[in-house]
């Protein structure tokens, strides 16, 4: 007698599915700077300072901190967690100040390096 | 009569110290009730699109009482959850509600979210019988990531990270008087190359069962003693979050053992008859979650 074939759930389908968005993300680690879904806390120490100029001013602490939801000055997984937060602010809320923004920052205590908005 | 003890079994079935009888295995739920507990007192979440991953999101920013509305399915799932109330349908709504937050707003993007919203979301797609694998393999996923990822790091693999970590950011005093001890840069390399080693052995061996029990005492001492190391900066949520998850490796057997009434002479350990309640009573470890939430500064 032929043995049935048993259908696979759609339970495990989408299980499989969200374990295999986390391996891509995993491999797509080793290729970009960010780090998002990919189960990497602590990976670097990223120290920063923002300094953001609307019209020639430039905004204090409180300002910039409301302007990115960013309360702290330091992120421990990557960079360009940052950076993707201030260019994307920019885009879209931000798209009439033309704000300029300079972010410098050290990653574990190495060389000081520097990203600007607009990028050149 | 039979009123009463219609009402005396809807009452057993839906209390909220009980795991049992429900479309999940115990431990799965006891895993997610400890969990929603964290998340309720100690990590609330926001779900209003601020910079999302998915462009498509914001537009949601325009959609009224958006936030309240997800708060109450967030409330609601959790109190389903609680009474064991269609408790697959309340972990999928939770881990979906979860990963929602993280996809509405990179600038709240974290990593204990998303492994909540994981363990909700394959907690609700756990079979009935039989062992959660999908969260087992989450979990083993999580160690030997977080390991890869730091394998993969320059600065972990010289050291440089514990090196800077330790001294500019944390100025933790035992380390700093561990370190003149040493040659230079031999606890840095110690340090981080035992991290990678244990990160990179939890998983696998949390899942061959011959290491399991070993592994899980690995874990716990591993993240209490990045705490301790931190001096209760890191990881109050992690220490927590992954043990509790560890519960998903247990073989719950299908009724609690009863203590054996004592023979006259005999004679054993006081802990003896203590152990496998301890171990099968989900009222135990709600008791010893809230203590450990009340105590979290």
């Amino acid at each position: 007698m032929p043995q049935r074939r048993t259908r696979t759930s759609w339970r495990t389908w989408a299980a499989c599915a969200l374990l295999s968005f986390q391996l891509v993300c995993i491999v797509r680690a080793r290729f970009v700077a960010a780090r998002y879904f990919c189960w990497a806390p602590y990976d670097a120490i990223n120290v920063f300072t923002l300094q953001v100029e609307l019209g020639g001013q430039r905004l204090g602490r409180a300002a910039v901190d409301h302007r990115y939801h960013l309360p702290r000055r330091r992120d421990n997984r990557s960079i360009q967690h940052v950076i993707d937060i201030v260019s994307q602010v920019e885009r879209t809320y931000g798209r009439d100040d033309s704000a300029r923004v300079r972010l410098r920052y050290t990653t574990n205590g190495g060389a000081l390096q520097e990203w600007s908005w607009p990028v050149d | 009569m039979v009123m009463a003890s219609r009402l005396t079994g809807l009452l057993a079935r839906h209390q909220p110290i009980s795991c049992r009888g429900t479309a999940l295995p115990p431990p799965v739920l006891l895993m997610a009730k400890l969990l929603s507990l964290y998340l309720v007192f100690r990590k609330p979440v926001h779900f209003v699109p601020f910079v999302p991953f998915i462009q498509p999101l914001w537009a949601l920013r325009a959609v009224p009482g958006l936030e309240s509305l997800l708060q109450a399915a967030l409330a609601l799932a959790v109190l389903g959850l609680w009474l064991n109330l269609r408790v697959r349908a309340c972990c999928l709504v939770i881990g979906g509600l979860l990963l929602f937050s993280l996809l509405a707003d990179r600038a709240a993007y974290s990593n204990h979210v998303f492994f909540f919203s994981c363990a909700f979301l394959l907690a609700g797609l756990s079979p009935r019988r039989g062992p959660p694998r999908a969260l087992q393999l989450q979990i083993a996923l999580v160690y030997l990531a977080a390991g890869i990822n730091k394998l993969c790091e320059p600065d972990w693999r010289s050291g440089q990270f514990f090196a800077f970590w330790a001294e500019e950011i944390l100025a933790a005093p035992v380390y700093l008087q561990l370190r003149s001890a040493l040659p230079a840069g031999w606890l840095d390399l110690l340090l981080a190359w035992s991290t990678i080693a244990i990160e990179l052995l939890l998983g696998p061996a949390l899942l061959w069962s011959r290491s399991r029990a070993a592994a899980i005492l690995l874990g716990i001492g591993f993240h209490a003693s990045i705490l301790v190391f931190t001096q209760g900066i890191l990881s109050w949520v992690f220490l927590y979050a992954l043990p509790v998850s560890y519960l998903v490796f247990a073989r719950w057997p299908e009724a609690p053992p009863r203590r054996k009434p004592e023979m006259p002479g005999a004679e054993g350990p006081w802990w003896a008859g203590i152990e496998p309640l301890i171990r099968y009573r989900p009222g135990c470890y709600l008791l010893a979650a809230a203590l450990y939430i009340a105590a979290v500064p």
